[in-house]
């Protein structure tokens, strides 16, 4: 009897066995998906509308639920690409006119038509996140698929309409109406449709097989592709947390790793279950001095007296000290803008206190302002160090940012300020840092220079947007200390061995869209 | 009795009133504009005052205040995030039982083990159990939540591999939360309890019930412990409000959507409409934690049960 019992065990196990074994190499699904993949996201979506489509989490599974009239580039080209509309015709300086493609649907079967176009771009206008809608003037039907953009003034550049065309996500009106809202209860037209969503916890995508854009696959750009089944998000807030999910494998991916742990999956079993890669940020810190309170020698001497390794190193573990006006994530970054053997690589105390001899510093105490995060204090009471080790005093003032931004407009009142700055490329950002049109003729740093002007608009423009002509701005910034780039904020990105090619959109890890094991 | 239990309801309307009007002028005087903050220095003007508008914004700080109590205290709706568009109240409802698992589910261990190991060392004063337990206790008392949770994470998720680290997909993923929430609390409960029984264990009563020659475990459950038990509620019932209250730690720590977690994100998004809520929810929350104590007190002592009979009396 026991010996029957027994066998009956052994078979039962050796089947349990077999179907484990089965079901773990059974990975890749008949349809050629990948059966799941998990993400680690460090924010909570709590919800799913279709707006703030630049909001950490959600640039990275937004645009697998909604879609947009064009793409931009998933390459960081940064060129329009056709999506939902087919294309568009230049009528006059203010009016394009675009058709849409005639078989769009979202996953309630209803057709995207011009009123749908105009009905989402209005909502978004109407709800207060249309952000860099400031050439968008209105949507004018024409027929069912074919539309009129109004611009309230010509485009100077195609980039200028970028929110609009490619940020501002479309979806039916019919079915926002029936939902009454999409914030748990989406109804898009993207590659992904919502299994399961539970706000704070986790965000499960599943494939959708009636996907419109199946038949335009090889046109569309690859972010449309649905290369995995499943894909469960799940909300795991504290860093540590996430390394230990990776560790016990119920984590796949998770792009918020501290740098310093980043070892535990190079130099251990875990090197061959997973890839490291060090992943920098679009955000830096500079340090604007005021130009109309301190001279060229005082800022070069502020300037040789900071060792922004030190800052970073005093700010904690993910700040990594910056080498030029922007990092390797911009789309026109190269390595030839590397400031080398300039002030923003070399620290110097030598040469600050030559310079600070040579200047007009009376002994007076500077104003350093900066934004009140804690970071940004940590690195305002380093610099406050650095600079009294050359004499000169400094006074740190903590503000909220838009404090910060109203202060810095003033005139007086400040002569270093400490912020965070980021845009979609490197002249992007240098906007706000070498513009002469950002304080009315100046910049923000209160420098009133044509030459500035010319250069900064030269390497700007889409014909002369290269990195020899950008070189040249940032000589000239260097050369008159216009400006200090402090630091940048760099993680671990890291991802199962699962994912034999993590794609990348415009800088975003899309995992719906990468290739995996015995794919 | 349950005109006392009418009026302390009374009472909470009023203590949640001014917890509402306390946080709501708070936020209200915190600096910065708060749609710049939500839209980023790259929203224009017109942008910005049309957020402004969209939030209630751009009304003076009565008109304001005055809609916040009316929806809040009125139509019971705190209206929907302004960083997310869902609704507050849904998304707090949501989140409200997983805090109370963890809260109640601690609250429950904390006062089984922890008045266990205090009476225990009462009982062995001076002998190696009440020292052991002491220093037990004391370990606890000065471990901080995250730290004992992250020890925690480490043994029985990555080491043993028995529980999840994260998430609220099975009941095992709470019971982490639970531990580490409730450990803190056990130790102050231990050395509560332990100190409320020294006060009584050379109390006359006792020894007359020793000298009657009673058991010492009957003296001990029916003379020593109602007499200590005051002091014990008291520290429970304010160590539930505060258990419940300190639970953005935890539940950040194990990502559990919680209340904590939600008025984590509400604060550090400047999004006011979670902030609001989940602070008249924690009032509220405490305020009936204090009322059941009260309550309590009235059950295990007599002359405080007569003197709400008697407040009765001479109104009635």
């Amino acid at each position: 009897m026991k010996n029957k019992m027994f066998k009956k065990a052994a078979a039962l196990a050796l089947s349990a066995s077999m179907l484990v074994g089965m079901t773990a190499s059974a990975e890749v699904l008949e349809n050629g998906r990948f059966d799941k993949i998990n993400v680690a996201l460090a924010i909570d979506p709590q919800d799913l509308e279709p707006d703030s489509v630049n909001n950490d989490p959600r640039f990275y599974f937004i645009y697998s639920l909604y879609e947009t009239l064009f793409d931009m580039a998933d390459d960081g080209s940064r060129e329009l690409r056709p999506c939902m509309a087919a294309g568009y015709e230049e009528v006059d300086d203010t009016t394009w006119k675009i058709t849409l493609k005639d078989n769009v649907y979202d996953w309630n079967g209803n057709q995207i038509t011009s009123s749908d176009v105009k009905f989402s771009l209005e909502w978004l206008v109407e709800s207060g996140n249309a952000i860099r809608f400031d050439y968008f003037d209105s949507v004018e039907v024409i027929d069912d698929l074919t539309f009129n953009m109004h611009w309230k003034e010509p485009l100077p550049a195609v980039s200028e309409a970028e929110f609009p065309l490619t940020r501002a996500l479309v979806f039916s009106q019919a079915s926002y109406e029936a939902n009454g809202s999409f914030a748990t209860n989406p109804v898009g037209t993207g590659a992904y449709k919502v299994k399961e969503f539970t706000s704070g916890s986790k965000l499960v995508l599943e494939a959708n097989d009636d996907y419109w854009g199946l038949a335009y696959i090889d046109e569309l750009e690859p972010r449309h592709r649905a290369n995995v089944q499943e894909i469960e998000f799940q909300v795991i807030t504290e860093a540590s947390t996430a390394v230990v999910g990776l560790e016990t494998g119920t984590v796949d991916l998770c792009s918020y790793v501290p740098i310093a742990m980043m070892e535990e999956f190079e130099n251990s079993s875990l090197a061959d279950q997973y890839t490291t890669e060090v992943t920098v940020s679009g955000d830096y810190y500079y340090i604007a001095p005021n130009c109309l309170n301190l001279d060229e020698n005082l800022r070069k001497a502020i300037f040789y007296a900071i060792d922004n390794a030190s800052v970073a190193t005093a700010m904690g573990g993910t700040y990594v000290p910056m080498d030029t006006f922007g990092t390797s994530y911009f789309s026109d970054y190269d390595e030839s803008l590397i400031l080398n053997d300039t002030f923003i690589t070399d620290y110097d105390m030598d040469k600050a206190k030559e310079y600070l001899a040579a200047s007009d510093y009376d002994g007076r105490t500077l104003v350093l302002l900066t934004n009140n995060s804690e970071a940004a204090r940590a690195a305002a009471q380093m610099i406050q160090a650095f600079l009294l080790q050359i004499g000169v005093q400094t006074e740190i003032q903590s503000v909220t940012t838009d404090n910060f931004e109203t202060q810095i407009a003033q005139e007086s009142g400040w002569d270093l300020g400490m912020n965070t700055i980021g845009g979609p490329d490197m002249v992007g950002a240098w906007h706000l840092l070498f513009d002469n049109e950002v304080n009315g003729d100046a910049t923000t740093c209160w420098v009133r220079d044509e030459e500035l002007q010319n250069l900064y608009e030269t390497a700007c423009a889409d014909a002369t947007h290269d990195a020899e002509h950008m070189r040249a701005c940032l000589d000239y910034v260097i050369e008159h200390a216009y400006c200090y780039s402090l630091v940048g904020t760099s993680s671990a990105l890291i991802y199962s061995n699962k994912i034999t090619d993590l794609y990348k959109r415009e800088g975003y890890y899309t995992v719906s869209s990468s290739t995996y094991e015995g794919q | 009795m349950s005109r006392y239990v009418i009026k302390r309801l009374l009472l909470t309307v009023v203590i949640l009133w001014c917890a509402g009007f306390v946080v709501f002028t708070l936020t209200y005087l915190v600096p910065g504009d708060v749609a710049k903050i939500l839209l980023g220095p790259e929203a224009t003007e017109d942008v910005l005052v049309i957020k402004r508008a969209a939030l209630g914004l751009d009304q003076p700080y009565l008109v304001q205040l005055g809609r916040f109590m009316y929806n809040t205290f009125i139509r019971f709706d705190f209206g929907d995030s302004w960083v997310f568009s869902s609704s507050v109240m849904a998304e707090l409802l949501e989140r409200i039982p997983r805090t109370l698992i963890i809260g109640l589910s601690g609250m429950i261990i904390n006062v089984s083990i922890g008045t266990i190991l205090g009476i225990i060392a009462a009982t062995h004063e001076g002998k190696w159990q009440d020292s052991f337990v002491m220093v037990i206790a004391m370990v606890f008392v000065s471990a901080p939540d995250f730290f004992v949770a992250l020890l925690l994470i480490l043994l029985f998720s990555l080491k043993l591999g028995w529980l999840p680290a994260y998430g609220i997909d099975s009941w095992t993923g709470y019971i982490l939360p639970i531990i580490s929430s409730s450990l803190g609390a056990i130790a102050v409960n231990a050395r509560q309890s332990r100190s409320s029984m020294l006060e009584v264990i050379r109390a006359d009563f006792v020894t007359t019930a020793r000298a009657k020659g009673q058991k010492e475990s009957v003296i001990t459950r029916k003379h020593m412990l109602p007499n200590a038990m005051m002091p014990i509620i008291t520290g429970v019932g304010g160590g539930l409000a505060v258990m419940i209250a300190g639970s953005p730690v935890i539940e950040s720590v194990f990502s559990i959507p919680g209340v904590g977690a939600y008025l984590l994100s509400g604060v550090n998004q400047h999004d006011y409409p979670v902030v609001w809520a989940c602070v008249i929810f924690l009032a509220l929350f405490t305020s009936f934690a204090i009322l059941i104590m009260d309550l309590c007190y009235a059950f295990l002592d007599p002359r405080i049960k007569a003197q709400y009979s008697r407040g009765k009396k001479v109104k009635g």
